[in-house]
């Protein structure tokens, strides 16, 4: 079943004896980088899976159980074999195809996973509207799995497209954050119940996913400091008439009047119950708020896409936008000094997850591809973009490395905010601007959920941008 | 004598080539003239039927059913009709993109008349023309998006058109109204448009009869008279050709709109998106069946003053 080269490199590893990382280093495999990206790799034997490097198939009773490492560049010594680089596991004759945001379904990923649970890939990179359509229309029979937004995902729930999936498959959710597994977790929002409500087939229980989450973060105010000259901190700024004519909003019927409620609801303005869920009287009153404002002349701009949000804060043309992660911290790759605002109000918090089809053919790959994810190395690629792992497992990997700033490791920069007393030369941020992982989510304003009345939303929108 | 023998093995292997080729076919359908005009235009007819006919009608009946977070259902009903016609805000929408294909198709006569006139009259040289009708034409092998997006460094505060005149001290401030502004959009969507107007009046201008200029010339007419009696109705079916043009393709724009109008003025084809991110595939599909109707409608108008197979 394995390649000769695999089979000789990782026989010996499990004779029946734990080796120690010195054993391994005197057999040549363990090569410095190498492990460094190639430390978890056995996740794809999970319940039902297969045993990538295990003598005739069975498993070690005696090696230990898989368990984050702070050393992410040794080899790794869980009962998943691991893979060192340039090794490979055998063709297994599955395949997944996945679809979902460019920032998840990329080439880079799929082939780390191929090249880990030997499974074949496609990925295919649709918007959010885009690929939750082509599943409702028919087209679900060409995948095994969904990367979706959550606030998106009852629409594949609740038509049956999708199948819950065993807590007890997903093996490093022993590793999983208290954000989606308890009601005291920092950020939960004790009304809509979320993200508990969408994790979980039954919240209580927490036997079965509706939606794995996969990768999460927390939005505020992107802002061009070096042109402002003062720091941002309430939603309000973009509203404010001081910035009339230097600001962009996001064209989205639900989430600009969800921020904009929230706001209102924090300064009074408006006596609103659930910025995330609003009733007609709360939405006319946001829309009326914000058609005064745009008569003003406030917004200079609606963007529309990711891209164009880069690039209108990145150019100057716009001071102050409604900013999705990771929006500023590409603006920030062209030199440009721009900020994330720690607003007052709160954050917006979101979750993307992983969504099995419910008639997959690839059932133990799709498993396998959702242990993938949720592994250090994986939840390690995704927080240089800016995002949160949903568990713990990508701290070793992150500790080890600093891509992100010479001073820093790259975990103590994205999830600890940084720690160096000093700002960087010419550059006014000494961390993640927004602060520590837990500053953040201490400092919800609400999750993005779908109201019950999306309609109403999209009808009083129009009325916004036509006025 | 030495050419026509020359010539005689020529049609002898002309008529070699045809007889074998299509010689079946051709016996089978001879005194057939109905069954051959049906045999021709079938594949036309198919795939007009497939890519076109279905798609058009399926639009038009999931514009009379219910669609929400689980889909379309087949649940028939006007209400789709009824909450985008009742709404205040289509009406302004709708109002808002006739507009801009009037002030579209306004814009694109004056600034393509001139051009082709120039292409016709004044650039004697062949190749010039053919180099000059090229630069209209070349942008045109690039994609949509590509060419509209292209203004934005143009137009942008630190754009070319704010820079140079900053430099040259004209303006002291960048000039906002350059981007995200209707006035921006506009000019961004007559130069995108401007070839589907200069193509069919230059194409109009080169089949008046060099006489007829002559004779204008011949007894007096200047040159104002010229192009307002004798080239303006010569070149009415180029005129009528790329209006229908700018008219389809403009009630259909939206892009242009949001990359470089700011997206503060939506156009119908816009509303249809939006209804389609929030999965009302129902309610886009009432106002695409909206906007098709009154698309054909000024379609059939126009036509009903212009026969298009004059042109």
């Amino acid at each position: 079943m394995m390649s000769r080269n695999f089979r000789q490199g990782t026989q010996h590893l499990f004779s029946g004896r734990r080796l120690d990382r010195r054993a391994l280093l005197r057999t040549g495999l363990a090569t410095g980088a190498a492990l460094g990206v190639s430390g978890m790799a056995g996740l794809t034997i999970v319940g039902g899976g297969r045993a990538l490097a295990q003598e005739g198939g069975v498993l070690d009773p005696d090696a230990p159980e898989w368990e984050p490492s702070a050393t992410a560049r040794e080899q790794r010594r869980y009962r998943w074999e691991p893979l060192a680089e340039g090794e490979a596991a055998e063709p297994s004759g599955q395949e997944i195809r996945t679809i979902g945001l460019g920032v998840s379904v990329q080439e880079r990923f799929l082939s780390e996973f191929e090249r880990r649970s030997g499974h074949g890939t496609s990925g295919k990179v649709a918007t959010l509207t885009a690929m939750i359509t082509e599943w409702l229309a028919g087209g679900a029979d060409n995948y095994d799995l969904n990367e979706t937004n959550a606030n998106r995902n009852a629409a594949l729930w609740d038509t049956d497209l999708i199948q819950p999936i065993p807590v007890e498959r997903i093996v490093p959710w022993a590793y999983a954050r208290d954000t989606f597994t308890s009601e005291d977790a920092l950020g939960y929002d004790p009304v809509s119940g979320y993200p508990l409500t969408e994790v979980w087939v039954d919240p209580d229980n927490q036997t079965e996913f509706r939606l794995v989450p996969q990768f999460y973060n927390c939005d505020s105010i992107g802002y061009r400091y070096d042109l402002l000259n003062e720091d941002i901190t309430s939603w309000g700024a973009l509203l404010d008439p001081q910035y009339r004519g230097q600001v962009a909003i996001l064209n989205d019927s639900l989430l600009t009047p969800g921020w904009v409620a929230g706001y209102m609801k924090a300064q009074g303005l408006a006596d609103i119950e659930r910025s995330d869920n609003m009733t007609h009287d709360e939405i006319d009153e946001v829309i009326e708020f914000l058609i005064e404002r745009k008569r003003d002349g406030q917004f200079r701009a609606i963007w529309e896409d990711y891209g164009q949000a880069v690039n209108l804060l990145a150019s100057g043309e716009i001071l102050l936008a409604d900013a999705w992660n990771p929006v500023v911290e590409d603006v920030k790759k062209q030199d440009v000094v721009c900020k994330y605002a720690f607003p007052d109000e709160g954050f917006t918090a979101w979750y993307h997850g992983l969504a099995i089809r419910t008639d997959t053919p690839n059932l133990d790959a799709a498993i396998d591809y959702v242990n993938f994810c949720l592994e250090g190395w994986w939840g390690a690629q995704v927080a240089l973009q800016g995002y949160y792992s949903p568990t713990t497992t990508a701290e070793a990997y992150l500790r080890e490395t600093n891509e992100t700033d010479p001073e820093f490791t790259d975990y103590e920069w994205w999830y600890e905010g940084g720690s160096s007393p000093e700002p960087k030369e010419g550059w006014p941020l000494t961390g993640r601007d927004t602060g520590a992982y837990d500053t953040r989510w201490g400092n919800i304003m609400h999750w993005m959920t779908w109201p019950d009345d999306p309609d109403y939303y999209a009808q009083r929108w129009n009325d916004f941008l036509s006025a | 004598m030495g050419e026509f023998e020359a010539a005689r093995p020529v049609q002898a292997t002309v008529e070699s080539r045809r007889v074998p080729i299509s010689g079946s076919v051709v016996r089978a359908l001879r005194g057939r003239p109905v069954l051959t005009r049906v045999l021709l235009l079938l594949p036309g007819t198919l795939w007009m039927l497939i890519f076109v006919g279905i798609p058009l009608v399926s639009v038009v009946v999931f514009s009379f059913w219910t669609s929400g977070f689980a889909g379309l259902r087949p649940d028939y009903t006007l209400d789709n009709y009824r909450n985008t016609i009742g709404s205040a805000s289509f009406w302004r929408i709708t109002w808002w993109t006739i507009q801009v294909v009037v002030m579209l198709l306004a814009g694109v006569i004056m600034l393509a008349y001139p051009a082709a006139y120039g292409l016709w009259r004044v650039i004697q040289r062949p190749h010039w023309k053919t180099a000059l009708l090229l630069l209209f034409i070349v942008p045109f092998w690039t994609s949509y998006l590509t060419r509209t997006i292209t203004w934005l460094p143009m137009f942008g505060r630190q754009g070319v058109v704010n820079t140079v005149l900053q430099k040259l001290r004209i303006i002291d401030e960048p000039l906002e109204f350059l981007l995200y502004s209707s006035v921006s959009m506009m000019v961004a969507l007559w130069f995108l448009f401007i070839v589907f107007m200069v193509g069919p009046l230059y194409f109009s201008m080169q089949r008046i009869d060099e006489d007829i200029m002559s004779a204008a010339a011949v007894f007096g007419a200047g040159p104002w008279r010229t192009f307002f009696h004798v080239v303006l109705p010569l070149t009415r079916p180029g005129l009528m050709a790329g209006s229908l043009f700018v008219v389809v393709l403009g009630m259909a724009e939206f892009f242009t709109e949001r990359a470089i109008g700011g997206a503060q003025n939506p156009m119908l084809a816009g509303l249809i998106l939006r209804q389609v991110d929030i999965f009302q595939w129902a309610g886009a599909s009432a106002i695409a069946v909206v906007l098709i109707t009154m698309t054909l409608t000024i379609v059939t108008v126009m036509l009903r003053f212009f026969d298009i197979r004059r042109v």
